[in-house]
């Protein structure tokens, strides 16, 4: 019988350790998606999947169930990402990939059409590129919020409480990224027609 | 609400967001109607999110890589041994009592003397753990002035406090003073999206404050540097009344790097054994605070 779940994190709590692997299987995914859109690293990412995981496992008890689980894991995820950034930056090991804005000079603005372009795929993949790009040139802080927000499909209030900051502060980096992101892909927003 | 670009730009992330009043909203949109800038601003931030949202590439990974993540952290599970901290807590607690007990016994067998006095040392053990009991329980009972914490204040929690007011001063603005000989980056900071909670109970014996909390958001600020920092503010009641300029004198501000979530921590710890909310400014360590350089932690 599948167990729900509240039963599974009940059954945890209580020592079951069977009852962590159907939430590690519900949950991976988003994990290792949210761990490399932090670190930008396999290796970290990994790493902080297996300490996200670890600590699910040890802190249960700890979690009331007053907000929602995958709201817990997506805080204690984001921490543990951020803490292996803040690690590595301390070890300048591998410094963060900081891509200078001089290198968003895509001159597409009388290349990218959508509409019944026959290179129309080839475009998408360099569009997507370009975003790509763009979204893992900003700062931390700002990348953070704009993957919960835009990506995960958070809401102020979760990213604030994942954040422990106030949701002020989760308008504002949103609107702040929001601007750079324009900025950074300026000749795109420019070439898509105006709806 | 004055209907200028400069009010309404910071009100259009979450308007593309629905995130807005229907006071706010209808604000906007009525700006919107007659300001071609603001509406271009609004139609290229909403290009921009359609952008991303349709076209970052999101990172994955194979099966078998997620197959051989979970083999590995089982295992690591595994041996670890007990995990629960309150297991470990119970298995170390046994383990104490069970050396406490050996050792009083072997001590009764080895001094007469204790054996002869043992009733008064119960007595007098007793009497030491009943005062650190009531001392520690007199300790946890609330006392004036309440005891605000800026995580609670980050977290919202005395937003819905009913001692609490809760209101918006949008045209603050601060000046800085620079002392001579050091460069301002900007020679004012507008401030924008001021919060502020007015405590009905005063903060401190002797004054009461506001708590305000400020974010700054400036179209010069270098990527990743505090443009957008809290600004945890306190400043005489009247000032916010009376006047619409903070000169340097009538506050003194903080500017908070929240997102050092272990020296945040530590920083919580710390703060909760000091009384007041002046107390906490003075005791915030250096290294969770990033200062402006006219701003000197000592004078705070």
């Amino acid at each position: 019988m599948e167990r729900t779940e509240a039963l599974l994190i009940d059954h945890l709590r209580e020592g079951d350790d069977t009852a962590l692997a159907p939430l590690v299987q519900k949950y991976k995914r988003l994990v290792h998606r949210l761990a490399m859109q932090i670190t930008k690293n396999h290796e970290d990412a990994n790493d902080v999947m297996q300490e996200t995981f670890i600590k699910v496992h040890q802190s249960i008890h700890t979690f009331r169930q007053e907000a929602a689980f995958e709201t817990w894991i997506y805080r204690i995820a984001v921490n543990e990402a951020l803490n292996f950034v803040k690690r590595r930056e301390r070890r300048r090991e591998i410094p963060l990939e900081k891509t200078e804005e001089t290198e968003f000079h895509p001159d597409v603005r009388h290349k990218f059409n959508i509409a019944n372009d026959p290179q129309i795929q080839a475009e998408k993949a360099e569009l997507r590129h370009w975003v790509t790009k763009a979204v893992n040139s900003l700062s931390l802080k700002h990348r953070i919020v704009v993957i919960l927000h835009e990506l995960e499909g958070l809401t102020h209030a979760e990213i604030a409480s994942i954040l422990n900051c106030s949701e002020g502060t989760v308008r504002s980096r949103l609107h702040y990224a929001r601007k750079q992101l324009r900025n950074l892909l300026k000749p795109y927003v420019d070439a898509t027609k105006n709806p | 609400m004055k209907l200028t670009c400069n009010n309404i730009q910071r009100f259009i992330s979450d308007y593309i967001d629905d995130a807005l009043s229907s006071r706010d909203a209808a604000n906007v949109e009525k700006h919107l109607s007659f300001c071609s800038v603001c509406r271009r601003e609004v139609v290229a931030l909403k290009k921009t999110r359609d952008l991303v949202v349709d076209f970052y590439v999101e990172p994955e990974a194979s099966e078998n890589y997620f197959h051989q993540f979970e083999v590995e952290l089982h295992r690591c599970i595994d041996n670890k041994g007990p995990i629960h901290f309150d297991q470990r807590i119970r298995t170390t607690l046994a383990q104490f009592i069970w050396m406490f007990v050996t050792q009083v016994r072997q001590s009764f067998s080895r001094y007469s003397l204790l054996r002869r006095n043992a009733l008064p040392l119960c007595a007098l053990i007793l009497l030491i753990v009943t005062g650190f009991v009531v001392t520690h329980l007199q300790n946890q009972t609330p006392t004036s002035p309440p005891i605000v914490f800026l995580d609670e204040i980050d977290s919202g929690k005395l937003n819905t406090s009913s001692e609490l007011e809760q209101g918006s001063y949008s045209e603050c603005r601060t000046e800085r003073k620079y002392p001579s000989g050091v460069n301002s980056p900007t020679s004012a900071a507008n401030v924008e999206n001021v919060d502020y909670w007015k405590l009905s109970e005063p903060m401190t014996k002797d004054t009461e404050e506001y708590i305000i909390v400020m974010h700054v958001s400036k179209d010069d600020a270098i990527p990743g540097d505090a443009e957008d920092s809290d600004l945890i503010v306190f400043s005489k009641p009247d000032i916010l009344d009376s006047q619409p300029l903070l000169q340097d004198d009538d506050y003194a501000t903080l500017p908070l790097d929240l997102h050092d979530a272990p020296i945040y921590e530590k920083y919580q710890l710390k703060s909760r054994k000091l009384s007041g909310f002046l107390g906490h400014l003075m005791h915030v360590p250096s290294e969770l605070l990033t200062i402006p350089e006219p701003y000197d932690l000592s004078k705070l």
